[in-house]
């Protein structure tokens, strides 16, 4: 995450170029440029599905835990997934 | 309808075989993700291990329909880029009646393109990629709708101005989808639910998965009745749609009366149910496939649905209650 101490928080966005499917507790995601499809766990795709609308990621507190919730938003960027915008 | 006397749902885990012959079944009737459906859902009792096993299923399913989603996606940019009309037949076109759930993944997408444009079309997808097999087998170029015999109604030549092949103007505007940030032409709602009934009336196996593709469409909330109708006759289709729809309430054994089902009721002169006595799917899974395997999926969106299932035994004899209410 770019974001950190003495930075203003950044807002989240989805990658506009990446396809997601829902699955039953989860979802199948495929990146802009990824050559295969990954798994999400329920609380990333619950972040995933709350981006539809950039957000910084203290609005997704009640999502979860704060640790568990920067952790899927890292998950997300490193998989190409979301990305942060101003 | 009393629920009890649709609802065999097993009161635990399905024993091993069973689970094996379920799933080698649903894999080949492409049910895969209907059965992570009931599952999560709590309808279908699965063991850790089974849970674990479906979940890698549904996760390679849907990874590749979203792979076939994203050539499906690509070829509709190259084709726009080159001013080619062009519509997403099916795959994520289906996005239109399932939304994004991975419920139908999709094997192979077909995009319709006009007759005079169509080498054109496929010349720009290029070559397949090494070690991928025939594009082909995850991406087809057609001039018609699969079943459409050729002619003014199945796509024939271009039209006399030069302009878009008879069929995509007899279609009428598409729909249009957001995906990966491509802005993606795909059939309506009303165009996929013909397309799929020529698909079924023209089989004389209809495989489950399609059918249940003619009962989402035809119970998705968006879709215009009136306007299906007026797009099968204006292509000679209105019996190819009365008798899918009549197909799939049979099938399905759908309570819910709607403007569509009464019609296709009337047009194909007999009850849904006897619609439904046409050869069932061949056998796809060995002996003993898994008897009185039940489950349910989510309704359309906006349907006041009670409850889909269905319940399959060897050959995949199907008799399956969808709904419990009627509207």
């Amino acid at each position: 995450m770019t974001s950190g101490p003495g930075r203003a928080p950044g807002r989240w966005a989805r990658d506009g170029d990446a396809l997601v499917a829902t699955t039953g507790d989860g979802a199948v995601a495929l990146a802009g440029d990824a050559r295969a499809a990954t798994t999400l766990s329920p609380l990333e795709r619950a972040v995933w599905d709350a981006l539809a609308v950039p957000a910084p990621a203290t609005a997704l507190a009640e999502l979860g835990e704060p640790p568990a919730v920067r952790r899927a938003i890292e998950r997300l960027l490193s998989l190409g997934l979301v990305r942060e915008v101003p | 309808m009393p629920t009890s006397d649709r609802l065999e749902l097993p009161p635990g885990p399905l024993s091993e075989p069973e689970w094996f012959d379920l799933v080698q079944g649903c894999v080949a009737a492409d049910l895969v993700g209907f059965l992570a459906a009931a599952a999560a859902a709590g309808d279908l009792v699965l063991t850790p291990g089974q849970a674990d096993e479906l979940a890698v299923l549904v996760a390679e399913h849907a990874g590749l329909s979203l792979l076939v989603e994203r050539r499906a996606v690509t070829a509709s940019s190259v084709l726009t880029a080159a001013g080619i009309d062009h519509r997403v037949v099916d795959g994520p076109a289906r996005r239109l009646a399932y939304g994004d759930a991975a419920l139908r993944p999709a094997r192979r997408a077909h995009v319709l393109v006009p007759p005079a444009r169509l080498a054109e079309a496929r010349a720009l997808q290029g070559p397949a990629p090494a070690g991928s097999g025939p594009r082909t087998e995850r991406l087809v170029l057609l001039a018609s709708l699969p079943g459409l015999a050729e002619g003014p109604a199945g796509g024939g030549a271009a039209s006399e101005t030069g302009g878009a092949a008879p069929l995509l103007v007899r279609l009428g505007p598409p729909a249009h989808l957001e995906l990966a940030g491509c802005r993606v032409p795909v059939l309506s709602l009303e165009q996929q639910l013909v397309a799929a009934a020529l698909e079924v009336a023209g089989s004389p196996v209809v495989p489950l998965a399609r059918q249940r593709d003619v009962a989402q469409l035809a119970l998705s909330a968006g879709l215009d009745a009136a306007a299906a109708r007026r797009l099968a006759e204006a292509l000679g289709l209105t019996g190819a749609l009365a008798e899918a729809i009549a197909l799939a309430w049979g099938t399905f054994d759908l309570a819910d009366k709607t403007e569509l089902s009464v019609w296709a009721q009337r047009v194909a002169g007999r009850r849904p149910h006897q619609a439904a006595e046409r050869p069932a799917p061949a056998p796809v899974a060995r002996k003993g496939f898994a008897q009185r395997v039940l489950r349910r999926s989510p309704a359309p969106a906006g349907v006041p649905v009670a409850t889909t299932m269905f319940t399959s035994g060897p050959g995949m004899a199907v008799r399956a209650p969808w709904s419990t209410r009627r509207r």
